[in-house]
């Protein structure tokens, strides 16, 4: 595939919510595209017809019974405001708390 | 230029587990902010997500109740997206393969006449927090985080916006009969986005279509429906082009507003859940779940009107709401005389008071016992049916008997016919001159007799009765 | 200090858990190699004194009562502050308790503190953290390997007697390669991942670092209980293989079959290599037939490996918002976008943003087909290759890693150079299998090692076949 270029890689950085600062522009977008034509490799597997391969787990589904898979419908406990909020950066009246949601336009 | 309108709805409906998808903290709405909030459903790092059994068992309900097919392996996939209250930063939902699939409702089109809406897909995904708006803050409560949810999605095979409404009401309907979800749309219990497209009457290509977010009553539904093929249409007679965008219905205005534009920028990167295994279901767990079901509105319309002889549109009225339904019955059981008279006074009578207080069938202060009552009173001649409607009210008010409000009101009618005859006899003796205009052809005058029996016995001589005596009386 | 022969002082009360711990914590305090995030010297020796009470009144109730052990700081522990070794988790205290955590601490484990890793275990040298690198136990200027490098020096330093890693791509497997400690990934699926912060959630398995195979049988006795808070770990499956290892002699490897690649062998450095080949010899010389296997699709591992776990990785680490919990940059955050990207941007080292974006964009609109699912399709024929080489013999015998370790800073300059060192650790974690890092010799004072792969599931065989060999070099 052809090169992925500064603005290719800060458009996917954005939708990571990750910013390339000025100063890494460079290392990354050549991290990049290094990496990417690395990965060309695997175009030379034939895999028409294999199905993908997504867990382990799912390949061992004989091992996992119906039961263990579910929780029954049955309150507990739960941790409480004060230990829900306890790591927040920022929080006001019980409630975490954040600059305004901007809507987009 | 006519066109033809193209509606296709999606209802997010919330469960009625009393508890989340992927954890065991209790769904609450009036709990205080944050309460019903763990470590799983807070996307603590290291948490992972296990299935909630009777989420599962409530998917398979509402394939079945809706015709769908039941997927014997679906799996679950991450919609990637940030917002302040999606803690995970993804969406756990089934994207590739949902529980079920090709299902559909019939609904009545505006012509009256049976229409099938295909229902594409249902998928089992979980809900967000809830954030509120505090100046220039945003405050996220996580208490309805993991909520779980289905999602409905129909094919777009509806046309006007009563279809629309149609087909919501008969869906929340089924979901609250199989007491899978609250189906309270002011909690947003059961909520609807709207997409809108139109084309050229006859074309077989879509149009662009506009989707309308978080619609959350059934009204709401038509007005933005009507809203929106009247917004494009003007759009397209003016030669220009509808953009591809998400909307939110203002109830204010009655106009939709444009929340975003589609592009690029959405893009939820789908990838299979590693945290869950797929969802396998057995044809035994289908089978238990099918002879289970509750009896379904359709049924219902059909056994009520075989049943009970009720015409299809009481029926239908009846059946909307099981409540309503259960209440029709309960009512019956009491009840010597014609259905459809029962049936009438529910619609006509109940339904009102019931409205006008904004109440629900379930606090009904008349029973289905008093009812039956009341109805009992009006057909063994006890109360004319005017005066039923006079107590019925003092029952609304009151809460008590037929029975009891009949004899506050000294209401209870004279059926002795002894009694009558001799007041009728009375009456006739004193007014020999109405007797001789009566015998001379002049038939009107017969009512004068009835009235002046009525007069003596307050309006409590049974009108059918009496007019019988009299006429005896008159030879 | 090892588990195995601690216990037997402490039931023997040669020794008081106290001793033990003091000792530890004297090496601990020297901080030699950097291993510690977080030393809780305190709650240690608290433990230890409770541990003796307990002992000296009923023995230890297990092998790990009383032994000093260190969790590697992607392990949640409630109360104690868990880093994952980044900025972004530079004072998250967890409100809960993570699996491995209480099963150690349930068995009396007595914790040292939590240690050094490569951000979100995102390394193979444990150079890439804000806490600054950990350094060889043997040679301050060589890598202690990664991404669990606090795990293997602090156990090869004396500070713990073991360690509990985690190995996404041979995580554990190459720092206790690199420091001559034992390593073991056990099958996915084995041991539990609630509370384990997740890298690549396909690929993370949690497993000792040990001075022998019998230590990490000991250790594994405890961690296999089943967990229902993880839906991916097997039903009973618990492991108790040491009192079956301790009656293993020499014997048990004749008519074993040792699969192994002379192709991967002869890859190697040339030190690595001899190592391997006597390794090789001393299987031979039990009485082991080797077989040499053809796994032909390993060479795409490192390929496909990086598409999956960054992919993974790109949503797992999406719920690092600077919403929940954990860094928030509030020193310019104008609105919402802004704390994400900020936060995020400032939050994450170098490396995790790198495979972010990496991630990110082979599950990205467009690409998704060609990246992430082509390397799902590559995986299965790995895992296949795995399953055809599996019909010819018990286990397979290759490299952990091409080289000793190496110098710090030395695998900076190339990415792909840099992601090849775990060209045979990773194959194991794409397919799932248990794989063991057992010490064998040294090359100018830097320890070398081959690595034993298991059959799926049949851990204790592995465990078995590894703790015969060392049986016989340790004689």
């Amino acid at each position: 595939m052809k090169e992925l270029s500064t603005e290719n890689v800060k458009h996917v950085a954005n939708l990571a919510r990750l910013e390339i600062k000025q100063e890494e522009e460079q290392s990354f977008v050549q991290h990049m595209n290094k990496v990417l034509s690395y990965v060309e490799l695997l175009m030379e597997v034939k895999t028409e017809g294999v199905t993908p391969f997504f867990s382990p787990a799912k390949e061992h589904l004989e091992m996992y019974s119906d039961e263990q898979m579910t929780h029954p419908d049955v309150t507990r406990e739960s941790l409480g405001a004060e230990a829900i909020l306890s790591n927040a950066p920022s929080k006001h009246q019980n409630q975490f708390s954040v600059e305004a949601v901007i809507e987009e336009n | 230029m006519n066109y033809d309108v193209v509606i296709g709805l999606e209802v997010h409906a919330q469960l009625s587990t009393l508890t989340k998808a992927w954890c065991q903290c209790e769904i609450s709405v009036s709990a205080f902010e944050n309460t019903k909030v763990c470590e799983v459903c807070s996307a603590q790092p290291g948490t992972l997500p296990v299935y909630n059994k009777k989420a599962i068992e409530y998917a398979i309900k509402l394939g079945l109740a809706t015709n769908s097919r039941i997927n014997k392996v679906s799996v679950f996939d991450r919609k990637n997206y940030f917002y302040p209250d999606l803690p995970k930063g993804y969406q756990i939902t089934q994207f590739q393969t949902p529980v079920a699939e090709n299902g559909h409702l019939d609904i009545f089109d505006d012509e009256g006449n049976i229409k099938k809406v295909g229902i594409q897909r249902i998928q089992m995904e979980e809900d967000t927090g809830k954030s509120s708006h505090l100046g220039e803050k945003s405050l996220i409560n996580l208490n309805r985080s993991g909520t779980p949810l289905l999602e409905i999605v129909s094919e777009p095979h509806m046309s006007t916006a009563k279809e629309a409404s149609s087909y919501l009401k008969k869906l929340h309907s089924i979901l609250v009969y199989l007491g899978i979800c609250h189906g309270n749309m002011q909690d947003g219990n059961f909520r609807c986005d709207v997409n809108v497209s139109i084309k050229p009457k006859g074309s077989e290509k879509y149009g662009t279509r506009t989707e309308v977010k978080n619609v959350n009553s059934f009204r709401h539904v038509e007005m933005c429906i009507e809203h929106e093929v009247q917004r494009h249409q003007q759009i397209l007679d003016s030669g220009n082009k509808v953009l591809q965008q998400t909307l939110l219905f203002d109830v204010e205005t009655k106009a939709t507003k444009v929340l975003r534009t589609k592009s690029d920028a959405d893009d939820y990167r789908y990838f299979p859940e590693p945290d869950l295994l797929p969802l396998i279901i057995s044809d035994s767990e289908i089978q238990k779940v099918q002879d289970n079901l509750p009896e379904l509105p359709d049924a219902k319309i059909k056994r009520f009107i075989l049943d009970y002889g009720i015409p299809a549109y009481d029926a239908n009225v009846l059946t909307a709401e099981k409540e309503l339904a259960n209440y029709f019955e309960a009512a019956l059981k009491n009840y010597e005389g014609e259905a459809k008279k029962m049936s009438n006074w529910i619609m006509v009578e109940l339904l009102r008071y019931l409205n006008e207080a904004g109440t629900s069938i379930e606090r009904s202060p008349v029973s289905p016992n008093s009812l039956a009552g009341l109805l009992n009173a009006i057909n063994s001649g006890k109360i004319s049916g005017k005066q039923a409607k006079d107590v019925f009210l003092k029952m609304y008010d009151s809460g008590h008997s037929a029975d009891v409000i009949i004899k506050e009101m000294g209401l209870e009618q004279i059926s002795d016919e002894k009694m009558i005859t001799e007041i009728a006899q009375k009456i006739i003796n004193a007014n020999s001159v109405n007797v001789e205009k009566y015998k001379a052809g002049n038939e009107r005058i017969f009512g004068f007799f009835v009235g002046q029996v009525m007069k003596e016995t307050n309006g409590q001589a049974n009108p059918s009765l009496t007019s019988e005596i009299i006429k005896r009386l008159l030879g | 200090m090892n588990i195995y022969d601690s216990h037997s002082a402490l039931k023997k009360k040669k020794i008081s858990s106290l001793e033990l711990i003091t000792e530890a914590l004297k090496k601990a305090h020297q901080n030699k190699n950097n291993s510690f995030i977080s030393l809780t010297s305190d709650l240690a020796l608290n433990q230890a004194r409770t541990a003796d009470e307990e002992i000296s009144a009923r023995g230890p109730r297990s092998w790990l009562h009383g032994i000093p052990y260190s969790l590697k700081d992607l392990f949640i522990t409630k109360g104690i502050r868990t880093t994952a070794g980044s900025k972004i988790l530079f004072n998250y205290v967890p409100p809960y308790d993570g699996f491995i955590s209480k099963k150690i601490s349930n068995a009396g484990g007595v914790l040292m503190g939590k240690v050094s890793c490569d951000e979100f275990g995102m390394g193979s040298t444990n150079e890439n953290t804000p806490f600054g690198p950990v350094h060889h136990p043997l040679n301050p200027e060589f890598v202690a390997g990664g991404s669990s490098g606090g795990s293997a020096a602090s156990v090869a330093e004396g500070s713990a007697a073991f360690s509990m890693g985690t190995d996404t791509g041979g995580s554990i497997r190459l720092p206790a390669n690199f420091c001559g400690l034992v390593g073991f990934k056990p099958t996915y699926g084995r041991v539990s991942r609630y509370g384990q912060i997740a890298y690549g959630s396909s690929l993370d398995q949690a497993g000792p670092i040990t001075h022998s195979v019998l230590d990490a049988a000991c250790v594994m006795e405890f961690i296999t209980e089943k967990d229902l808070l993880d839906v991916t770990n097997v039903a009973n499956k618990k492991m108790s293989v040491v009192h079956e290892l301790e009656k293993i002699k020499s014997g048990y490897l004749k008519d074993k079959t040792i699969g192994f690649s002379q192709e991967f062998i002869d890859a190697c450095d040339p030190e690595v290599r001899n190592s391997l080949n006597d390794a090789l010899k001393i299987f031979e010389n039990e009485g082991a037939k080797l077989k040499n296997i053809s796994l032909p699709h390993l060479k795409y591992s490192v390929a496909a490996y990086y598409l999956i776990a960054t992919s993974e990785a790109s949503t797992n680490l999406a719920r690092y918002d600077g919403i929940h919990f954990g860094f928030r940059d509030k020193m310019s955050s104008k609105n919402l976008e802004d704390t994400y990207i900020r936060s995020r941007t400032l939050g994450f080292g170098e490396e995790v943003r790198k495979r972010i974006i990496l991630g990110t964009f082979s599950l990205s609109a467009g690409y998704q087909d060609q990246y992430f699912a082509q390397a799902c399709k590559v995986r299965r024929k790995i895992y296949e290759d795995f399953t055809t080489a599996f019909f010819q013999c018990d286990a397979i015998f290759s490299p952990v890693c091409a080289s000793v370790a190496f110098k710090q800073g030395e695998s900076k300059q190339d990415p792909i150079k840099m992601y090849m060192n775990d060209l045979y650790t990773i194959p194991v974690n794409l397919a799932g299998l248990p794989g063991l890092a057992i010490p064998f010799g040294h090359h100018k004072g830097l320890p070398t090692g081959f690595q034993l792969i298991g059959k799926s599931f049949q851990d204790e065989e592995l465990l078995k076949i590894g703790h015969a060999f060392e049986s016989v070099v340790k004689g």
